[in-house]
């Protein structure tokens, strides 16, 4: 068998995730005025992180609305929570893991009403959801990318798709990895996995994110036959 | 890593990722790939792999909603609704020695809460209501007390002899039906009745009310406003604004001017929020209510104050002002009435805090304001 000659993988970017970006030390002493009282402090904090959490929840249930309510969701667990912060890891890796407990906690308990009371209208509307992880009863959202080519759209919408049809486990550790560029210490102290877990898990994510996207990719080409029929 | 061309070893996951991720060295990754080469389907699946990777990271950041952070406090209000903003507040455990028997609710308090009622003859407590800036350099004068209120009877002994006329902006029962207020249900044995529902099961509380609204949020403006709370049950009474995060916040309301909450106990939530109480109070721990005790206690002709506060957020205006009162009656069911002060009582100024949960994201001129509004407790049996 001949050897087809192989791009070579581009190493990632050395540019870092945003949160590596981050001013560490400002953040630092955004939670020490927060302790010292100074509330304002607060404001930035959350205006500093709104679009990175709401990005987050966005991802992880592709439905606007419910985006925002897990974000303000977060936002709370992160105000009640911050006297606990010890600093041991990174603010942005704390705000995010409470960030993804928030998304997976209610996509598991969608998940649980769904299986307690079958919803005919998910079969009605013949969405493709073979992880489950889709909040029951609620519109797949078609998201749009201003200022790309329509096959450069089209190939994220279809991969904001597939995204969508993997488990909450598996489209939390690939948005965390490759959305908000976390690194696998970052993502195993997230999701509470050891760091081999998080690679095997990893791995297996980006199998099923392939193999939704190959699924998806089928399912339009099949309706796109029928549509030229 | 075995590189022996005539024996390859299979490749493993983690060699996979960090294929994926570009994390090979060069020399490996040509390994990798003259292993992928001899499975091409196998190889181009890896690559698509990778590539769903950087398209995923190239998707970017969604730019949050606008008003997502100004609709935060409302986020809070309707977390609190739903009991999901616990507060942190210490509170002391209440253990009740008698299980409650079917059919028969709430006279199982401890020794102590008993006690407490037999103290309560001369309590009182001062509820803060707004920003009360204004009230600062206010001086003591003369303190008779006005009645404008008119006698109720404690419910359940009769009809209610007088029926809560609410002026056009003022609460209906349809505010309160709109939202959600706690459950009232009997407690049957083996209930936690320390719930917030069954602290209010046993009473049904007519409400009544002489006092203009106006006339009260302009009383209350200038310190001259006294709300007098009758019951059997004092004890219930502190209990009940122990608890009165949750209920209070079951009255938030939709006024001309946007939503405004008609009373709202900070005392759970500002210490989260901050560990440095407002200037000139500090924190007292008590059995089931959380007060900040003022310095100077306030005397009212012929009644000392117990110089305990809460902190309440109440609205200016008359509505809300008549919002609570109604809560205090309609919810919990006391006997509650308007009381003016001829002048200004010198009550601590409470100036704004930024700590408090609700509020601080918004900006200030949106605060609402908050007045120190006196609570007289008085036993009626």
């Amino acid at each position: 068998m001949s050897a087809t000659p192989t791009p070579r993988p581009t190493p990632r970017p050395a540019i870092g995730p945003p949160e590596a970006q981050s001013d560490d030390a400002y953040e630092r002493e955004l939670v020490a005025r927060i302790r010292a009282g100074r509330q304002e402090a607060w404001g930035e904090l959350l205006e500093r992180y709104q679009d990175r959490l709401y990005t987050i929840c966005f991802r992880m249930v592709h439905h606007r609305e419910l985006a925002a309510d897990l974000t303000q969701d977060a936002m709370i667990k992160i105000m009640q929570g911050l006297e606990s912060y010890d600093g041991r890891a990174k603010l942005s890796t704390w705000i995010i893991r409470i960030t993804m407990n928030v998304c997976l906690s209610r996509l598991r308990a969608e998940k649980i009403r769904r299986h307690a009371s079958l919803d005919a209208s998910e079969s009605r509307d013949g969405y493709f959801d073979p992880g489950g992880g889709r909040p029951a009863g609620r519109r797949r959202e078609r998201e749009h990318f201003p200022g790309t080519s329509v096959e450069h759209s089209d190939l994220r919408a279809t991969l904001a798709r597939a995204l969508e049809c993997l488990g909450p486990d598996q489209r939390a550790i690939l948005i965390l990895r490759d959305v908000r560029g976390l690194d696998y210490e970052q993502i195993a102290e997230v999701l509470g996995l050891a760091g081999g877990t998080v690679k095997s898990r990893l791995f297996r994510a980006r199998a099923a994110l392939r193999d939704a996207m190959e699924t998806l990719g089928r399912s339009d080409g099949h309706q796109g036959d029928e549509r030229t029929r | 890593m075995d590189r022996n061309p005539t024996n390859p070893t299979p490749l493993d996951e983690a060699t996979l990722l960090a294929f994926i991720e570009g994390e090979l060295s060069p020399e490996d990754t040509r390994w990798v790939e003259r292993i992928l080469a001899e499975d091409p389907a196998q190889r181009a699946r890896l690559l698509a792999m990778r590539d769903d990777a950087g398209s995923l990271r190239a998707l970017g950041d969604i730019p949050a909603p606008a008003g997502l952070l100004a609709g935060l406090a409302d986020a809070i209000e309707r977390q609190m609704l739903l009991g999901g903003v616990e507060a942190n507040q210490d509170r002391a455990e209440t253990r009740y020695e008698t299980p409650t028997a079917p059919g028969r609710q709430l006279d199982v308090r401890p020794l102590r809460f008993q006690m407490a009622v037999r103290i309560a003859l001369a309590a009182c407590l001062v509820l803060t209501v707004g920003i009360g800036a204004w009230l600062a350099g206010m001086t003591t004068a003369q303190r008779r007390l006005a009645t404008h209120g008119v006698e109720r009877r404690l419910p359940g002994t009769s009809e209610p002899d007088i029926a809560f006329t609410p002026s056009e902006h003022a609460l209906t029962t349809e505010d309160f039906a709109r939202v959600p207020g706690p459950a009232v249900e009997r407690a049957v044995e083996g209930d936690d009745i320390s719930e917030p529902p069954y602290v209010a099961t046993e009473l049904a509380g007519t409400v009544s009310e002489t006092m203009n609204a106006e006339r009260a949020a302009e009383l209350l403006a200038q310190g001259r406003l006294v709300l007098r709370v009758r019951t059997g049950r004092p004890t219930a009474f502190r209990d009940w604004l122990g608890r009165v995060d949750r209920h209070s916040t079951a009255l938030r309301l939709a006024g001309d001017g946007g939503d405004s909450l008609a009373m709202h106990l900070v005392t759970t939530l500002h210490r989260p929020m901050s560990p440095h109480p407002a200037p000139g109070h500090f924190p007292v721990a008590s059995d089931r209510v959380h007060e900040d005790r003022v310095p100077t206690p306030l005397e009212l002709n012929p009644i000392r104050f117990d110089p305990h506060i809460v902190y309440v957020h109440l609205a200016a205006n008359g509505e809300t002002l008549a919002g609570a009162v109604r809560a205090m009656t309609a919810t919990a069911g006391w006997t509650v009435e308007f009381v003016e002060v001829d002048a200004p009582m010198p009550l601590p100024e409470v100036t704004p805090d930024a700590s408090e949960l609700l509020w601080w994201l918004r900006p200030p001129s949106e605060w609402t304001p908050r007045k120190v509004l006196p609570l007289l407790i008085e036993p009626a049996w």
